[in-house]
């Protein structure tokens, strides 16, 4: 039997579709199709769904969806830009499907992170017994720019740190999904979640007719819940909770205020909140009004001015004194940064064994800690292949894309890790999955991530969804929006269709 | 409800009408030009919106008279902050920043006025149909506060957003009625009216969207007297500034309400005595007493209650005595 036999009794799922010609990047793993272009079993309805569409429509409903993105004012503002100037995120039309079973896996494996990273925390602001125990270098966690040693000895309301995280992961080429960061502190981009739905609803309206999708919608309920779960013990049944802005020209406002609405909660700004006698209180038209849960999109040290920067003007003075008092639930809790610290990341799965006695079941990138010698030592030798990360970095500044840089750029970052070892790690290049983008009339294949997003009120729960970000720039690795990244509507299956 | 944003509520529904007033004021003084050449009719409009300083500084005095000057000038140009672009934009972010708290369907009908405002499409209607630009922006007043009332709750955010419609009707009611003092001096009832006056009382009652009003009231007679008494006085017409003061006095009750009492609000204490005064004289004594002076003092009082807004609900003095304990 020849290989001409062999081709002919393969199940043929390829198309004369929109997807016909469609083919993945050489050595990347595909979301819907093999090399060969055929769809992935798993996946194979929404391939057949998106295959039927025609080109003259897709270009269409582009641009309706792009249209309702700016008539509902579903914008951010962009730092370099003047005031007032805001943009659309991106968005894609073509859905990003995950398979039921793979996301069985990755709920489960969330869950047991965010848990372990949970008390992680409590240990670290705590005991520290997973220090003396050596699973985690003291070293590390002090010189961590996200650990704030004042706070040490605080218990929260109910013991909890995480009240949201947002694990960026990644499909490596071997098709496993392994996590490539944490965020701990303000992740954001959940309402992108809710309002690419929305708005995908509305361009393709027949492709979500045959069901078989998870919605999205119960995400800001879940928050609300979690939210008046964990106020402070004296709080009552009935707690009060506010959303805390740094104010409308922040980037992300468009989500704060999202958010606020979609939980039919109060958006303040630091100036509506006072404390007096370790108690938070808001300005309201009838007077001063006590407040028990913040949820806060304010960074920790702009948090109040008392106890942090001195200079911030979004903070509220006095209120991490209200928190450690135990009268103020902040969501999330100050000092979480150290626990998703680059440097800190090569040691989360040992966290979770040490934590929960369970070995990981999310896998994650391997990592070089530059502050180890010899590790520094095969980093600096190996710059024009690997990723070097800046551990205080984020949105993709920082980096050193080790592939597609310059000897330039490479010596410069040698200088710089030879000076700060700390501050740095590397990874090796991880072929990004792809899935198709409409872009200029034909599909073609771009890299993807995966932001999850997990809310602990206080059990860990993940929303059956996610941000799907794209590198839109040919040949890109980088998803981040101030990268020129966009976004795509992520469709978790349920196996129900 | 959070003091800031009660405030930009308030804020957004003044803007919103006060565009649709100046577009109203814009057609009907284009109107009435074309009904009586020769009168000067759009230098009073640059002083009752207050902005004939800002204009002198821009342009030479003689454009004050120039129709396209002036009403560039106050549609278009964002040096001149009660411009119908600088009300809308200003509006557009009161509602940007409260989105939380107004329905969706108000944000996305001034944020589409809004993007249609910049765009291409609303300076080509301004230069092809007046009318029809003005008209638009006349009904984004209508659109804005249906919305409103349509889909909010009857609840605090509404009411200031109702109180800041009633106070800025009341104002643009009284400045309207102060344009035709502007154009024409001062009115002597016991003299017949002229035909220019006939044009000048017409054009207040449009201006004001009083036409049908009046004249379902008073039956085909034109007169002064009635025309002021009808807009300052009339118990039933919306935009009297006897009902929009009524409306005001109804919301700053509610808004105080079990608390504080209208008399324990300054802004409360002064609308009532602003009411008082116009409902103890009758029109007739009103005009011989100078119609001019007597809605100075109106327009006066009416920014001196929005004033103490500030110290009654948005920016009240914060006691370190007890609080509300809501959260029990």
């Amino acid at each position: 039997m020849g290989p001409g036999r062999e081709e002919e009794d393969r199940p043929d799922n390829r198309t004369q579709g929109l997807l016909a010609a469609y083919r993945p990047l050489p050595g990347a793993r595909d979301e819907l199709v093999d090399a060969a272009g055929a769809a992935w079993p798993e996946v194979a309805g929404v391939h057949a769904a998106i295959d039927a569409l025609g080109p003259a429509q897709l270009s269409e409903r582009q641009r309706l969806a792009d249209a309702t993105f700016h008539t509902g004012g579903i914008t951010f503002s962009v730092y370099s830009d003047d005031r007032g100037v805001e943009k659309i995120f991106p968005f894609d039309l073509i859905p990003r499907p995950v398979s039921a079973s793979e996301w069985a896996m990755l709920d489960a494996g969330l869950r047991q992170r965010v848990h372990a990273l949970n008390l992680f925390l409590a240990d670290l602001y705590g005991p520290q017994r997973v220090l003396q125990d050596g699973v985690v270098p003291r070293h590390l966690v002090e010189g961590s720019a996200g650990w704030l040693p004042s706070l040490r000895g605080v218990v929260p309301p109910h013991g909890v740190y995480v009240h949201i995280a947002g694990i960026d992961l990644i499909r490596d080429a071997s098709g496993r999904f392994v996590v490539l960061e944490d965020n701990l502190r303000c992740p954001s981009g959940v309402s992108y979640v809710l309002e690419n739905r929305a708005v995908l609803k509305r361009a393709l309206p027949g492709v979500f007719e045959r069901g078989g999708v998870a919605s999205v919608e119960e995400y800001p309920i879940r928050l609300q819940q979690a939210l008046s779960n964990l106020a402070p013990h004296g709080a009552g049944s009935d707690p009060t909770a506010v959303v805390l802005t740094p104010g409308p020209f922040n980037s992300a406002y468009f989500e704060h205020s999202f958010l606020a609405r979609r939980m039919g909660l109060p958006l303040v700004q630091g100036s509506d909140l006072f404390v007096e006698d370790d108690r938070v209180h808001v300005k309201t038209t009838r007077g001063p009004q006590r407040v028990d849960v913040i949820y806060r999109r304010i960074d920790d040290l702009f948090l109040d001015p008392r106890a942090f920067r001195k200079d911030s003007m979004l903070g509220v003075p006095g209120l991490v004194g209200a928190w450690r008092k135990g009268n103020v639930t902040l969501a999330n809790a100050p000092g979480n940064g150290v626990a998703d610290d680059k440097a800190i990341y090569p040691y989360v799965p040992d966290v979770i064994r040490y934590f929960t006695g369970e070995d990981p079941i999310l896998g994650q990138v391997p990592t070089y800690v530059c502050e180890r010698p010899d590790e520094l030592s095969h980093v600096l030798a190996n710059l024009d292949s690997l990723v070097v990360k800046a551990c205080d970095g984020a949105g993709g500044y920082g980096m050193l894309f080790g592939p597609t840089s310059t000897r330039a750029e490479q010596e410069d970052f040698a200088r710089q890790l030879r000076a700060a070892p700390r501050g740095y790690i590397a990874q090796p290049c991880v072929e990004l999955s792809t899935c198709p983008v409409w872009l200029d009339g034909r599909l073609v294949p771009r890299r993807v991530d995966l932001r999850p997003y997990v809310v602990c009120g206080p059990d860990p729960w993940v929303l059956p969804g996610g941000l799907t970000r794209v590198a839109l720039k040919e040949g890109s690795y980088v998803v981040n929006s101030s990268q020129g990244g966009g976004s795509k509507d992520t469709w978790i299956l349920t196996g129900a269709s | 409800m959070i003091s800031r944003v009660a405030e930009s509520l308030y804020w957004l529904q003044r803007y919103v009408e006060r565009a649709a007033s100046t577009a109203r004021l814009m057609q009907v003084t284009g109107n009435t030009l074309a009904d009586a050449p020769g009168l000067h009719t759009w230098t009073p409009v640059l002083i009752v919106a207050g902005e004939q300083p800002r204009f002198l500084e821009l342009h030479d005095r003689a454009d004050q008279e120039d129709p396209e000057v002036v009403q560039h000038f106050l549609t278009w140009d964002e040096r001149c902050m009660s411009s119908i672009f600088c009300s809308v934009r200003a509006a557009r972010e009161n509602a940007r920043t409260t989105r939380e708290t107004i329905s969706r369907e108000v944000f996305q009908t001034l944020n589409e006025a809004w993007i249609w405002l910049q765009g291409p499409e609303a300076r080509a209607l301004y230069a092809r149909d007046r009318e029809g630009f003005y008209g638009r922006i006349r009904a984004l007043g209508h659109e804005v506060r249906g919305c409103a009332l349509a889909t909010m709750l009857r609840d605090e955010p509404l009411a200031f957003m109702e109180l800041g419609l009633a106070l800025e009707r009341a104002d643009q009611t009284a400045r309207a009625l102060d344009v035709r003092h502007h154009a024409l001096g001062v009115v002597d009832p016991t003299l017949p009216e002229t035909g220019v006056d006939m044009v000048a009382w017409l054009a207040t009652l449009l201006s004001c969207t009083a036409y049908e009003g009046y004249f379902k009231r008073y039956r085909g007679s034109l007169r002064g007297l009635r025309v002021a008494e009808f807009l300052l006085l009339d118990p039933q017409f919306p935009r009297s500034v006897r009902v929009c003061l009524g409306d005001a006095i109804a919301r700053v009750a509610s808004l105080g309400a079990p608390e504080r009492s209208l008399d324990q609000l300054a802004a409360g204490r002064r609308l009532q005595a602003l009411r008082a005064r116009l409902e103890a004289g009758g029109i007739e004594e009103l005009v011989e007493e100078d119609i001019h002076e007597e809605l100075t003092i109106l327009v006066d009082g009416l920014a001196a209650a929005a004033a103490e807004l500030y110290g009654d609900f948005f920016d009240p003095p914060i006691a370190s005595a007890p609080t509300t304990e809501v959260s029990q």
